[in-house]
C-alpha cells in the first residue's frame, strides 16, 4: 500500500549517478580533499571534482557501501556519485542508497561490479522532501553519536597513552625528580624499579576451546578468538574485563575484552592484577609481541616463546597511581563502546521501517539538533 | 568572584539564598529569575531612597517634587507599591506573591523602558520562601557605596550559571576574561555592540573600563546588543538597569537575523559567541552583507561569526571575542576565510587563554582581536600573539581566573605593543619590570611576540600562539607532553559537549516515535 505523501519512481529519477574520476595513488598529492574510493576516504588530494555535501556509492570491488560528504571531494573512478539530487535531501539519499543492498545488483565477471545504467531502473518508493529530512534527522542523529562516541574513545585511550609514554618510558612520573637512575637488563630505570620475566610477574593462560556451532547470535555473553569477537555464547568464561592477544592465526594484536566475555583458546589471557591493568595493557601494546610469533602452517604465539620476555616493573606506588589516574578513562571507553552497541541495534531497527515508510513520521514533530545563537 | 577578600556580602547572601533553595522544590532555573529580580528590587529601592532624601523639602508650595526629579537624578522613580519597605511590613498570611508582582508591574507602569522585563512569577513561589528571600535582601546594608549592587547581581549571575550547568553558560561569561578584553579593547568611546550578549557583562565591564578612566559612561558610549532567548533579554535588561546604564537590546537569532542592521555600524564590538554551532541554515545568510569573505563549507557557525563581528566595525572600529581554539588553525574553506581577513590587515592580537575559565566547560579559549584602524600605522604588517595559558589563579579545583594584576599586565603588553603607556591601577608594575625592563615592548618567549604577515603566511595563516611564541627556558621539556595532553583534553571536551546534546535529541525523537 502507498503511504500518503510517498510515490513510486525509478531510482534513476530519484538520483542521477555518474562514474567517479580516474586518478592513480601516484598522482594524489595530499591536501585538504578526501578521495572517496569504494570502500571509503582513504587518501587526500590538492584538488576536487565534485562540490560538497555529496553522497558517494561502491562501483567497484566492493558494492554496497555508501558515503556522506559535507565537503568538496573527489569521487574515485571505482565509485558512482550522485550528480543531481533531483531535488532529494542529500542526507536522506545517502540513508536510502546504504539501505538498498546494492550488492545483489553485481554484474561483474571475475571484480564485483554495478553499473549504474542497470540501477537506475530499480524502482523505489520514496517520501516527499520534508518527511525525506525528518527520516534523515532521525537516522544521522545515531550516525553522529556513534562517531562521536568512537572518536572520544580514541582521544581517551590516546590521552592515557600519552601520561603511560611520559611517565613509563621518559621516566617523567611525579617525584621522578628525587628518584635516581640504576642501570637494569633493559637499559637505566628509576631505583625501586625492577626488570622481571612477564611469565613470572603475570600468569598467562590460555583460553577454552569452543567450537563454532556452539555458538548462538542471541546469545548474551561476547566469544573473543584471536583477539576478535567471533560470535556470541550462553556462558562466559572471564568475569572482568581482560587483556588477551591472539596465539593462533592473527597473532600480536593486543585487546581488552568486555566484561563476562568467553576468550577462546586461539587467544591468551593475561591475568594483571587491577592496579597493573592499565599497565600492563600499554605496556605489552607498546611492546608488540611480533618478535614472539613462530609456527611453520600457521603464525602463533606459544607460551614458550613468551617465556623470554623481560619487563620493566615500576615502583608500587607509581603503578598505584597510574591506575587510579587511568582507570575511569578505561571505564568511559567501555561505557561508549557498550553505547555504540546499543545505538547500532536502535538504528538498525529503525532504519528499514523509516526507509521504507512503515514508519509513518510525517505527523511527528522532529527535534533537529538546532543551531543557537 | 569573591576571593577572600573583602566583597564577604555577595556570598553571604548567596549562601542564605542558595540554602534555602535547597530547601523548597524548585529548581535552580524557577529560582534563578525571581531572585535576581528582587536584587534589582532592592538595588532600585536603595537608590531611591537616597534620592528621596536629597530632594526632601526641595519641593515648594507651587510645584512638588515628582517623577521627573528622580529621573533628572538617573534614578528609577518607584510608586508606593513596590517599595522595599511596604513588601517587608505586609502581615503575616499575605499574599507576597501577588504583592511583588504588583511591584513590579508597577515600577514597569512608571518606567516604559523595563516594559515585560521584570519577573512577575513570584506567586509561584512559597509565601514563607519569599519572605525569607526579602529577608535576606534587607539584609544588605544600606550604606554600601558604588557599584556593590552590580557586583551582587553579577556575582548571582554567576552562581547560577555554575549551578545551572550547560545551559546556564548561555548567559555568562566569566568576569575575568570579560574585564581582559574590555582592557585590551579599550572602548573609551562610541557605539558598543554585541550580538550574542546574553545577560550583558560586556557591557557592564566596559562601562566599568570607562568609569575607571574617570569618565560618565552614560556619556560616552551607547550599547547595542542581541541576543536569542528572551528570558536573558530580560535578565541583560535588569542588569544594566541595576548598572544605571541604558541599552537597545533586542531578541532574535543573529544568525538569521540583524536587528541592528549592523554591517559599518559599530566602534565596539564585544563578544562571547557560542563555539562550534552547527546546523545553520546557509542558505537563508546568502547575499547577506555580514559575510563578506563568503561562507565556511563546513558546517561550524565559528565563521560566521568571525565574519558577523568583522563586519559589524566601523572604518576604525575594534573588535574583541572569545572563540573555539580551533578556529584558529581551522582549514579548507576555513582558512582561506581566515587568510583574507589577516591580508585585509584587520587582525590585531591574538590571546590563547588556559582551560577552566568558564564555569560549565573545562575548554580553554582563544581572544581575537580585529582592529580595523590598523592601517596605515605602525602595526599594519603585524599581529601580536599573547600565550595567556599560564597565567592564571587557582580559584578551586576545577576554576581559575585572572588577577586583576594579571588583567592588567596583558593589557599592558598589547599597550607597548600599540605603542600606548602601561598603566598601574592594579600593581602590575613588578610584573612588567621583570619582563619588559626597557618599557618596551619585546618578543619574550613562551609569552609574546610580534609576528609580521610574512611570518604569518608561513606558517599557513595559522592564529594559534602557541605557534609563535615558543617556550620559556626550562618549559621546554614538559611543552611536549602537557601540549598534547591538552589538545585532546580540548577535543574530548567539545565532543562531551556534542554528545550531550545529541543524545537529548535522539531520547526527545525516540519517545515521539514510541508515542506515535
Amino acid at each position: 500500500m502507498q503511504e500518503k505523501g510517498w510515490r513510486s519512481i525509478l531510482l534513476g529519477e530519484f538520483v542521477t549517478l555518474q562514474r567517479g574520476f580516474d586518478i592513480t595513488k601516484k598522482e594524489q598529492e595530499a591536501g585538504p580533499y578526501k578521495v572517496y574510493s569504494s570502500s571509503g576516504p582513504n587518501s587526500t588530494h590538492s584538488k576536487y571534482q565534485v562540490k560538497g555535501p555529496g553522497v558517494i556509492i561502491g562501483r567497484k570491488g566492493t558494492l554496497g557501501t555508501a558515503f556522506y560528504s559535507d565537503e568538496d571531494f573527489w569521487p574515485h573512478d571505482t565509485t558512482l556519485w550522485v550528480k543531481d539530487f533531483h531535488g532529494n535531501d542529500p542526507k536522506f539519499a545517502y540513508h536510502f542508497l546504504k539501505s538498498m543492498r546494492l550488492e545483489q545488483y553485481d554484474c561483474g565477471a571475475s571484480n564485483p561490479t554495478l553499473n549504474r545504467n542497470h540501477i537506475h531502473l530499480i524502482p523505489v518508493s520514496v517520501p516527499l522532501v520534508p518527511i525525506q529530512q525528518k527520516i534523515a534527522t532521525i537516522l544521522s542523529t545515531y550516525d553522529d553519536l556513534i562517531e562521536n562516541n568512537f572518536r572520544r574513545i580514541k582521544i581517551l585511550e590516546e590521552m592515557a597513552q600519552t601520561l603511560y609514554r611520559e611517565w613509563f618510558v621518559k621516566f617523567r612520573f611525579p617525584g621522578h625528580q628525587k628518584v635516581k637512575m640504576v642501570n637494569s637488563p633493559l637499559g637505566k630505570i628509576p631505583e625501586g624499579w625492577g626488570v622481571k620475566n612477564l611469565l613470572d610477574w603475570v600468569d598467562v593462560k590460555y583460553g577454552k576451546t569452543l567450537p563454532k556451532a556452539m555458538m548462538e547470535e542471541s546469545a548474551p555473553y561476547l566469544v573473543y578468538g584471536a583477539a576478535k569477537v567471533i560470535g556470541r555464547y550462553k556462558e562466559f568464561n572471564r568475569e572482568r574485563p581482560t587483556i588477551i592477544t591472539g596465539c593462533r592465526g592473527s597473532c600480536g594484536q593486543v585487546t581488552i575484552t568486555r566484561p563476562k566475555s568467553f576468550i577462546t583458546n586461539n587467544s591468551f589471557f593475561f591475568d594483571f592484577d587491577n592496579k597493573s591493568f592499565e599497565y600492563g595493557y600499554f605496556l605489552l601494546g607498546n611492546r608488540g609481541l611480533n618478535d614472539c610469533i613462530g609456527g611453520t602452517a600457521q603464525p602463533q604465539i606459544t607460551l614458550e616463546s613468551l617465556s623470554g620476555i623481560q619487563v620493566i616493573v615500576p615502583s608500587s606506588t607509581t603503578l598505584i597511581l597510574f591506575h587510579e589516574l587511568c582507570e575511569p578513562f578505561f571505564r568511559q571507553m567501555r561505557v561508549l563502546s557498550e553505547k555504540n552497541d546499543v545505538l547500532y541495534k536502535t538504528r538498525n531497527l529503525l532504519l528499514p521501517k523509516l526507509i521504507s515508510g512503515e514508519l509513518d513520521v510525517s505527523e511527528l514533530d522532529i527535534t533537529i539538533p538546532e543551531a543557537n545563537a | 568572584m569573591a576571593v577572600g577578600n573583602n566583597n564577604q556580602i555577595e556570598k553571604r547572601l548567596w549562601d542564605a539564598a542558595d540554602e534555602m533553595r535547597a530547601n523548597s522544590k524548585l529548581k535552580s532555573s524557577e529560582y534563578s529569575i525571581p531572585v535576581l529580580g528582587l536584587i534589582f528590587l532592592r538595588y532600585a529601592d536603595q537608590k531611591f531612597a537616597v534620592a528621596q532624601k536629597e530632594l526632601e523639602g526641595k519641593g515648594t508650595g507651587r510645584r512638588q517634587v515628582g517623577k521627573s526629579d528622580y529621573q533628572a537624578k538617573g534614578v528609577l522613580y518607584l510608586p508606593e507599591a513596590a517599595r522595599f519597605q511596604k513588601l517587608l511590613q505586609k502581615p503575616e498570611g499575605a499574599n507576597i506573591g501577588q504583592a511583588i508582582n504588583d511591584a513590579m508591574r508597577a515600577i514597569e507602569g512608571e518606567n516604559p523602558d523595563l516594559k515585560d522585563v521584570l519577573p512577575k512569577t513570584f506567586n509561584r513561589l512559597e509565601n514563607s520562601s519569599l519572605v525569607e528571600l526579602l529577608k535576606i535582601m534587607a539584609s544588605i546594608p544600606m550604606d554600601i557605596e558604588g557599584d556593590a549592587f552590580g557586583k551582587i547581581y553579577e556575582y548571582f549571575l554567576g552562581k547560577f550559571a555554575m549551578a545551572e550547568g550547560q545551559k546556564g553558560g548561555e548567559f555568562f561569561t566569566p568576569t575575568a576574561i570579560v574585564k581582559l578584553i574590555v582592557e585590551i579593547l579599550e572602548p573609551f568611546h562610541g557605539r558598543i555592540f554585541d550580538p550574542a550578549c546574553g545577560s550583558g557583562g560586556m557591557f557592564v565591564q566596559s562601562a566599568r573600563f570607562v568609569e575607571t578612566h574617570k569618565k560618565n559612561p552614560s556619556a560616552e558610549i551607547s550599547i547595542y546588543g542581541q541576543e536569542r532567548v528572551a528570558e536573558t533579554v530580560k535578565l541583560c535588561k535588569m542588569n544594566l538597569a541595576v548598572h544605571g546604564l541604558a541599552g537597545d537590546i533586542r531578541q532574535g537569532n543573529t544568525y538569521y537575523e540583524d536587528l541592528h542592521n549592523s554591517p559599518g555600524k559599530f566602534d565596539f564590538f564585544l563578544a562571547n559567541p557560542p563555539f562550534n554551532v552547527d546546523r545553520v541554515d546557509k542558505d537563508r545568510l546568502k547575499d547577506d552583507p555580514r559575510f563578506p569573505f563568503g561562507l565556511p563549507k563546513v558546517d561550524n557557525a565559528n565563521y560566521l561569526w568571525i565574519q558577523i563581528f568583522y563586519s559589524a566595525l566601523s572604518k576604525n572600529g575594534r573588535a574583541g571575542f572569545v572563540m573555539a581554539n580551533s578556529a584558529a588553525d581551522a582549514r579548507a574553506s576555513e582558512l582561506e576565510i581566515r587568510k583574507k581577513l589577516i591580508q585585509d590587515r584587520s587582525v590585531d592580537v591574538m590571546v590563547a587563554v588556559g582551560p577552566n575559565m568558564f564555569y560549565t566547560v573545562t575548554l580553554p579559549c582563544m581572544l581575537w582581536f580585529l582592529d580595523k584602524g590598523k592601517k596605515g600605522t605602525e602595526r599594519q604588517e603585524k599581529v601580536l600573539f599573547l600565550d595567556a595559558r599560564h597565567i592564571y589563579r587557582q580559584i578551586d579545583r576545577a576554576h581559575r581566573d585572572f588577577t586583576p594584576e594579571q588583567i592588567e599586565f596583558l593589557a599592558n603588553i598589547v599597550r607597548l605593543y600599540r605603542g600606548e603607556k602601561p598603566e598601574n591601577q592594579h600593581g602590575s608594575a613588578k610584573m612588567m619590570a621583570e619582563k619588559f625592563p626597557e618599557k618596551k615592548y619585546v618578543d619574550v618567549p613562551g609569552l609574546c611576540k610580534v609576528a609580521t604577515i610574512k611570518e604569518i603566511e608561513a606558517q599557513g595563516w595559522s592564529l594559534n600562539p602557541g605557534r609563535y611564541v615558543g617556550v620559556a627556558e626550562g618549559e621546554a621539556d614538559d611543552f611536549d607532553f602537557k601540549e598534547r595532553l591538552q589538545e585532546l583534553n580540548e577535543e574530548l571536551e567539545t565532543l562531551n559537549v556534542e554528545a550531550r546534546q545529541l543524545e537529548e535529541v535522539i531520547s526527545i525523537n525516540t519517545i515521539q516515535i514510541l508515542e506515535s
